[in-house]
């Protein structure tokens, strides 16, 4: 009974037409950023972050999921329609989605990839909502060292993710943990970094940072570049919408639609790995078990199907370190702590217990997404393509104008906005580089973790290091960020040995 | 289409990375050796494992020592390495809008207001981008000041500072 109230409670604030309104508005931005190339949903959501803040959580969180889930079925169409993948994850898609397209499957291969976003979006919620539960009871076991263990494993994987740009990728993730630093340290109160001003003495905000990397930073790349390098766009769509016989044959790949959600949740589940791996890991899966796996590459509709299934399964994963031990493994979701911590919510083991109702509303929440993703891309999937003919100038332009302005709508500060277009500089110059600049945004958000509960490991043992090593959990963590950083330098090594 | 178009990826043998990450490295080290006058550390006294500056030593260390290779390399530079970095060549179109954004949203931002702001700033950026026809350099700029002061000024209701020059 007690737990039928909140399921109850978390279904009506679902459907409050407040909620609604931002879950549809979040999903057709989300398609619309995923659909151009380039932005992506990161884009989308430090975009609307400034304005989430206006809404109620259960509102805000259903437009930044709508932006999440949205743009990874967005992403998918540029790379069947003209090879061009919209998100990065969206590339093995591009593998057998063009060919079809150039085969006049165009129907075919779009309803591959819309079909298996939608499974690999429903799949993942379901285990979420199955195993969020269960995590949240292993979590409430954790302690200190064990969360300090688990957060630096979620950046040794997303530092280990950018291997070919190792030292980089390090000393940008120190760099993000250095800046966390800045202020007052809440342990001792002492000021850090503050460089005599006033101004940082309450710290560097995330939202300057993100949307200055992101927003500022993206659109100064995208002036110079055309958003498709083509200047014939063919669509391959006689219609406005998707053929339903072609999406009844895709549904029937039940077995493809299932691995790949499963694969492309446990990689969103592991902190720092990403949609890319996700989608990688779904199409060679489909591949090897596949009766047909020379037709890889060269049009197979199970590619499409098993690179999107992986890739849209990678929010609700993502969710779910966020929802039970607090920690963000991914910094799309790290953006979204911001939208809890405004609203006195704390992500972590209590969540579930103090809060079931928001907790079934962004399950609600999931899963309404992703069917709305899907029939609007069903009815509506040429409108949304044409997105990808809007002149970047206009689109570079206007976002600059409303992230800068978003952002002094947080705190009516103009210093915000000079943070914002300092670390758009940066920005620019690390996407120029392509440096792995998300790690510095990853060490931002987890340095505060890392460090209090570093320091309160150690207060706990006099200082003995050894405290990270003696709970099983924080042991078995330890090994496995170990053998995240050692099987990796083994495989290179195999490779250039031949 | 054209399946031809290639793709420019940055040179990872650019010796444009090293500079950086010396650039990182050495600003690690100034903050190191200056860490007491960049920390307070004046009021109660803490064991080094409690005290505000063992998580800063630690990752600032990090960042100087991962960056020591590149400072090698920048300063004995290999056979190998050049300065070319991607081939897109310089960042004209970035470097002239950039200032815009500045000055409109910086300094010109309480002196001229929110609206004059904006559009000047679309109005001169699309100049300065090219753009000559009267509809794209008057008439989008304004339909986009419009739709932006109604969303900040009506529907969120946020306070702009009152400007010194042009309150409307």
């Amino acid at each position: 009974m007690f737990q039928y109230i909140y399921i109850i409670q978390g279904l009506q604030a679902t459907l409050t037409l407040d909620n609604i309104l931002a879950l549809i508005f979040g999903t057709i931005v989300g398609i619309i950023v995923g659909i151009l190339p380039g932005m992506g949903p990161m884009v989308g959501m430090v975009i609307l972050l400034p304005f989430s803040y206006y809404l109620a959580p259960s509102a805000a969180l259903s437009l930044l999921l709508g932006i999440y889930c949205g743009g990874y079925f967005g992403g998918a169409i540029p790379a069947v329609l003209v090879r061009t993948p919209g998100v990065p994850s969206s590339m093995m898609t591009a593998l057998d989605g063009y060919p079809l397209t150039q085969k006049g499957e165009g129907q075919l291969a779009l309803s591959a990839a819309i079909v298996g976003s939608f499974s690999g979006g429903i799949i993942s919620t379901i285990i979420l909502v199955t195993l969020a539960p269960i995590m949240a009871k292993v979590a409430a076991s954790f302690s200190s060292p064990d969360y300090f263990m688990v957060a630096i494993f979620g950046l040794v994987v997303m530092v280990m993710a950018n291997k070919e740009r190792l030292a980089q990728a390090i000393v940008l993730t120190c760099l993000g943990l250095w800046f966390s630093t800045v202020g007052v340290d809440n342990q001792t109160l002492a000021l850090r970094f503050n460089f005599g001003t006033v101004i940082l003495q309450n710290g560097l905000d995330i939202a300057p940072m993100c949307l200055g990397f992101f927003g500022i930073g993206q659109s100064l790349l995208l002036l110079e570049r055309k958003i498709i390098e083509t200047d014939i766009i063919s669509l391959s769509l006689s219609k406005s919408n998707l053929d339903f016989h072609k999406i009844w044959v895709v549904f029937q790949y039940k077995i493809t639609l299932l691995k790949s959600g499963v694969i492309g949740t446990a990689v969103g589940i592991l902190p720092g790995a990403g949609s890319i791996l996700a989608s990688f890991l779904s199409y060679q899966e489909a591949r090897r078990s596949s009766r047909h796996p020379e037709m890889f590459g060269k049009g197979n509709v199970e590619g499409c199907i098993a690179s999107e299934a992986g890739n849209n399964a990678v929010p609700a994963g993502a969710m779910l370190p966020l929802l039970t031990l607090g920690i963000p493994g991914d910094p799309i979701v790290a953006i979204m702590i911001s939208i809890f911590i405004i609203n006195g919510v704390y992500p972590g083991p209590l969540l579930l217990i103090k809060e079931p109702a928001l907790i079934n509303t962004i399950y609600f929440s999931l899963f309404l997404i992703n069917i709305v993703a899907f029939t609007l891309l069903i009815f509506f999937l040429k409108p949304f393509a044409m997105v990808v003919k809007i002149p970047n100038t206009y689109l570079s332009l206007g976002i600059m104008v409303l992230c800068l302005l978003g952002l002094y709508s947080l705190n009516l500060r103009i210093f915000d906005m000079g943070v914002a277009l300092f670390m758009g500089i940066i920005g620019y110059i690390m996407f120029r580089l392509e440096w792995p600049f998300v790690t510095w945004v990853l060490g931002m958000v987890l340095g505060p973790i890392i460090e209090n509960r570093m320091r309160e490991s150690l207060s706990l043992s006099e200082g003995d290091p050894l405290i990270f090593l003696q709970s099983p959990i924080s042991l078995s963590l330890f090994i496995a960020t170990c053998l995240v950083i050692i099987i990796p330098i083994i495989m290179d090594r195999r490779k250039s040995y031949g | 289409m054209s399946d031809k178009h290639e793709i420019k990826h940055a040179n990872p043998k650019s010796r444009v990375h090293d500079l950086l990450m010396s650039i990182i490295g050495v600003f690690a080290a100034v903050l190191l050796f200056n860490l007491n006058s960049a920390i307070d550390t004046k009021g109660a006294t803490y064991p080094f494992y409690k005290g505000p500056t063992i998580f800063p030593i630690l990752v600032l260390s990090i960042m100087f020592i991962f960056s020591l290779p590149a400072m090698r390399r920048l300063l004995l530079p290999p056979p190998d390495n050049s300065w070319y970095l991607d081939g897109k060549g310089i960042p004209y179109k970035p470097m002239r809008i950039f200032p815009l954004l500045a000055v409109f949203f910086l300094g010109g931002f309480a002196f001229i207001g929110l609206e004059l702001s904006v559009f000047l700033f679309l109005f001169i950026s699309l100049y300065m981008l090219k753009h000559r026809s009267l509809f794209k350099l008057l008439v989008i700029p304004v339909i986009y000041t419009i739709i932006i002061v109604y969303l900040f000024k009506y529907v969120l209701n946020i306070y702009f500072p009152t400007p010194l020059m042009f309150n409307f």
